[in-house]
């Protein structure tokens, strides 16, 4: 058998929305026999008629290819759909790569769940939208077994160039993936506040997001910086005292209520910093306040 | 006769005064507790014996100190506010409100100095550079004035116009959002510890994506002038989902919600409110809805 033989061919995308439906097409356009399958069979038209196989059901679209992709809308729509026993018996011996987002703990579930049916399993993050797919850098990020990671990352090379196998223990993809989230929520929060500021102080919001997008390398190098203070655990001052960020986040507070605009965002982070503050940590740098996160387990 | 007086010499007033020297400018200064001026008194600043004789010694007076309380404090006396009186150019580069510009502006002007409102967005490591950024507003006489000395500091420097209170709104705005990023941040290394992740690679990650983040701010700053919040890339709905994701990742884990649960509540109202399939930056008319 020749090392050719060796690469599937045969790929099942499992999931039509827009990021499904796109990783189906690079699969076809890179000249992979493609069979699909959606809740809905109307959104596999376009793709059956650019060659894609169209399954009856589930349990054919897993039994069809070798690799298994499903993107679909969350874990759970994920089990409904591989959880019956006429898909879950069809998985024995294929590879299941999963890119739905989810959490740590389901990534976990969903391995253990795929090894009982004697499939491999491959959980995976993209870090990219539909339309910025199959680009040198597009991003993925995975993690699972070894194996499972060797058989299908010629298949993921076509999605995107940029793969980060973060290594055997699967919750690792989706930790990163949501704790990446977590900073860019968060900085969208913190601008949506920012232009609530801008409308009542008469400033165009398009002005302020593109002077902040200006900015934001100078922001993103202090992020980086504090990322390296809380891993070394050291939290002698370096760049920012947290007394400093207090002293911001409260005059965030004091002018939102002076002008009238919802303040609950300005109060969060000034609350946080002050507990922070509180606890003894006001000389130190300002990422010492993830050790009041560390003490505080609210549910 | 100076060039340039700098009073406060916390870290970022050091910073500032270190970097006039190094581009060859006269600097005299002054801080409450005179040892912090000996490292700058060495590398050639004349240190003041008090705070008139600081504003006296230069044409252009920088404040770099804890808030404009302790600039007024230490300004409002007779001999300094005689000093400013003889055409001095007052640059405020203490953080404070949008108010705080104005009340310092008269308070100058009643004195018969010229005044110019600014705001530092950089750490003091990175001042002095290229591409660090100033912001500015007021007297477009004091803004030509200082401008030299201030594009020493900052090469991102920015006159932003005549309303003095521009600047420090400016501020707030940049703090509003670097803010949301630090907590984001702090939310992202729990959820790594948490799972036995070390966080370099993310810190890294972080700083390599900011132009990505950036583009999304530019685009939401454009729906949100325009009022369009239509054809999503990614609904508000979309990004509701995402944050119970992480909210529900703090819950199975053990670790604090607060972060996660908040941004998830607040993004929920957007969707209760009937803007799930409208751009995320809709959520904006949530916040308009509510006051303080």
């Amino acid at each position: 058998m020749s090392t050719k033989n060796e690469i599937p061919r045969d790929v099942t995308v499992i999931g039509l929305g827009m990021m499904g439906a796109t990783l189906a097409r690079l699969l076809l356009q890179n000249g992979y026999r493609v069979t699909v399958w959606n809740r809905t069979p109307e959104k596999a038209d376009a793709l059956v008629r650019e060659g894609a196989i169209l399954a009856p059901d589930a349990a054919s679209a897993v039994a069809a290819s070798p690799v298994v992709v499903v993107c679909v809308h969350d874990y759970k729509a994920t089990h409904e759909i591989l959880g019956p026993k006429a898909a879950a018996s069809a998985l024995a011996g294929r590879l299941l790569i999963q890119l739905t987002t989810g959490s740590p703990q389901e990534a976990r579930d969903a391995e253990a769940w795929a090894r009982e049916h004697r499939a491999e399993y491959l959980d995976g993050a993209i870090q990219a939208a539909p339309d910025q797919m199959a680009r040198p850098d597009t991003m993925i990020l995975l993690s699972g077994a070894q194996s499972a990671f060797r058989r299908g990352e010629a298949v993921l090379r076509l999605f995107g160039g940029n793969l980060r196998y973060l290594g055997e223990s699967v919750g690792l993809a989706s930790a990163m993936d949501l704790a990446t989230l977590s900073t860019v929520y968060g900085v969208f929060l913190g601008f949506l506040h920012g232009a609530r500021v801008s409308e009542v102080e008469g400033i165009r919001v398009d002005d302020y997001a593109a002077i902040l997008a200006e900015a934001l390398p100078t922001f993103s190098e202090f992020f980086r910086h504090e990322g390296y203070v809380i891993q070394s655990g050291d939290f002698t001052v370096s760049q920012s005292p947290l007394s400093i960020s207090v002293a911001a986040t409260e005059r965030l507070v004091q002018t939102g209520r002076a002008s009238g605009i919802d303040t609950a965002f300005p109060e969060l982070a000034a609350d946080l910093l002050r507990r922070a503050a509180a606890a003894g940590y006001e000389n130190e740098e300002v990422a010492a306040a993830i050790k009041v996160l560390r003490q505080s387990r609210k549910e | 006769m100076s060039d340039v007086t700098v009073i406060g010499l916390g870290d970022m007033g050091s910073a500032l005064a270190r970097t006039l020297l190094a581009r060859g400018r006269r600097v005299t200064v002054w801080n409450r507790t005179p040892a912090k001026a000996d490292p700058l008194v060495r590398e050639g600043a004349t240190l003041a014996p008090h705070v008139a004789a600081a504003v006296a010694a230069s044409p252009v007076v920088i404040v770099c100190v804890a808030n404009y309380t302790t600039t007024r404090a230490l300004l409002d006396t007779e001999e300094a506010s005689a000093a400013l009186a003889a055409g001095r150019v007052l640059v405020e580069l203490s953080t404070g409100t949008p108010q705080d510009a104005r009340n310092a502006e008269a308070w100058a002007r009643e004195q018969g100095a010229d005044y110019l409102d600014g705001a530092i967005l950089a750490t003091p490591s990175q001042v002095g550079r290229p591409d660090t950024p100033i912001i500015t507003s007021g007297s477009p006489t004091a803004f030509a004035k200082s401008e030299p000395l201030l594009r020493d500091l900052a090469g991102g420097l920015e006159y932003l116009g005549e309303p003095v209170g521009t600047a420090a709104a400016w501020d707030l705005a940049f703090n509003a959002h670097l803010f949301g990023g630090v907590i984001g941040l702090y939310h992202g290394a729990r959820i790594l510890e948490s799972e036995g992740i070390p966080l370099d690679e993310f810190a890294d990650r972080m700083a390599a994506i900011a132009p990505v983040i950036g583009e999304i701010v530019r685009h939401d700053g454009e729906a949100i002038h325009a009022g369009d919040f239509a054809h999503p890339d990614a609904s508000l709905e979309m990004c509701w989902k995402g944050l119970s994701i992480i909210a529900r990742q703090a819950a199975e884990s053990g670790i604090n919600a607060e972060f996660p649960q908040f941004a998830a509540a607040l993004f929920q109202k957007g969707v209760a409110a009937g803007y799930g399939h409208e751009k995320a930056p809709a959520l904006i008319k949530v916040l308009r809805a509510t006051s303080a």
